[in-house]
């Protein structure tokens, strides 16, 4: 009778052990130390709670399934936990990206407008500094006697001084050219012709030549102030082209000149 | 006599519940059909190309299974598809927004040079 009561409760300890212990099945450890890992990470919840539930569900099914025996089952539900899990790693770094995404183009409509107000800024220094520019270049020019022809801008320098007979420029001759100078500089797109007039006194040959020789004078003075000699040019004219009479002393004056002819922005491209 | 009408009345019984308990013919395997043919794009295959033959393999085994009448296996491979599906998708938008942000910080590092050549003084406040 004793040992018919001990070995029935053998029996009953031995049925109670196998229930309490299941046995482990690594799939389903991993896919639940892998969903705890998963939940874990931050925001993730913010973005997939509803894709961690799902997950979290299959877990629960998978074990129900292993408890019944049913592996095959509970290999099924692991797989849709752990797919589950993958889907919701993705939706967080879609989001994340989407996050990235719009501050990046804040970032760079900011900095578009930024460039815009730059280059307006840039653009209205440089119009001031123009106009600024083409005032001092124009006062500097009002020097001249100036009238404009369809060659360009014709320069009239009536007092430009020469070593009386020769072609050498007389020193204070530079200060004469100082605004044509400086009008070159600060245009250096704009070409030139130096043309040299002499009054009608002497040999017309000689007048010719030495109206060419003084025009090459004024055109080796630009050139050593670092005007590009290609920008000049220079005529000769001697006699031939007279303003005034040549009868009085005050007509071959203004007979005896340097011409200055500012060609066009179009006659450069010639 | 008596005895054999009702064994077999068991028997039909016994039959008709265990009919009952299999699993029916799949309806989730059209649905994984549809979503199948919609990753079936270079958009996809751009990406996550192996993923999307994977699936296309587990369909056919889903369709093979169906065709043997073993509607358990097609059932559990087409909700598996479904979600492999969802999966190639995601991870497509996921790199496409990937690669949209490499190419929009490449832009802002040209634009940066660029404001720092036109005028480096005043981008201090954008490199905050």
């Amino acid at each position: 009778m004793l040992i018919k009561f001990n070995l029935q409760v053998i029996i009953f300890f031995f049925l109670i052990s196998c229930a309490s212990a299941p046995k482990s099945y690594p799939p389903l450890e991993d896919a639940k130390s892998s969903l705890t890992t998963t939940k874990q990470e931050q925001d993730i919840q913010e973005v997939a709670s509803v894709t961690l539930f799902q997950a979290d569900e299959y877990i629960q099914i998978a074990e129900q399934a292993l408890q019944e025996g049913d592996s095959s089952t509970a290999d099924h539900y692991i797989y849709l936990s752990i797919r589950k899990q993958e889907i919701a790693k993705e939706l967080l770094l879609k989001h994340q990206y989407e996050q990235e995404l719009d501050k990046l183009k804040q970032q760079q409509q900011e900095m578009i407008a930024h460039a815009r107000h730059i280059e307006s800024k840039r653009a209205y220094t440089e119009t001031q500094t123009a106009q600024q520019r083409v005032k001092k270049l124009e006062q500097a020019l009002g020097q001249y006697q100036a009238e404009e022809t369809s060659r360009g801008t014709l320069l009239v320098i009536n007092d430009l001084l020469f070593v009386t007979g020769g072609a050498d420029l007389e020193p204070e001759s530079a200060r004469r050219l100082e605004p044509l100078l400086q009008y070159l500089q600060g245009n250096p797109q704009r070409e030139i012709i130096i043309e040299g007039h002499t009054d009608s006194m002497g040999e017309a040959s000689k007048n010719k030549r030495l109206s060419q020789q003084r025009a090459d004078a004024v055109k080796q003075y630009l050139s050593s102030r670092g005007i590009v000699a290609s920008r000049i040019e220079t005529r000769g004219f001697g006699e031939e082209v007279p303003v005034a009479t040549n009868t009085t002393k005050a007509g071959r004056r203004l007979n005896r000149r340097v011409e200055i002819v500012i060609k066009t922005a179009t006659q450069n491209e010639n | 006599m008596h005895f054999k009408t009702i064994n077999f009345t068991c028997f039909l019984l016994l039959g008709g519940i265990l009919g009952c308990a299999s699993t029916p013919p799949s309806k989730t395997l059209p649905q994984s059909e549809v979503a199948v043919s919609s990753v079936d794009h270079s958009n996809y295959k751009k990406y996550v190309g192996n993923d999307v033959e994977t699936v296309q393999v587990k369909l056919q085994r889903a369709r093979d299974a169906a065709a043997n009448k073993d509607n358990l296996i097609t059932e559990q491979l087409a909700q598996q598809i479904l979600l492999d599906v969802d999966l190639i998708k995601l991870k497509t938008q996921r790199m496409n927004a990937e690669q949209e942000v490499k190419e929009l910080e490449a832009n802002i590092i040209n634009l940066h040079q660029e404001l720092q050549w036109r005028e480096p003084i005043q981008l201090t406040p954008l490199d905050q």
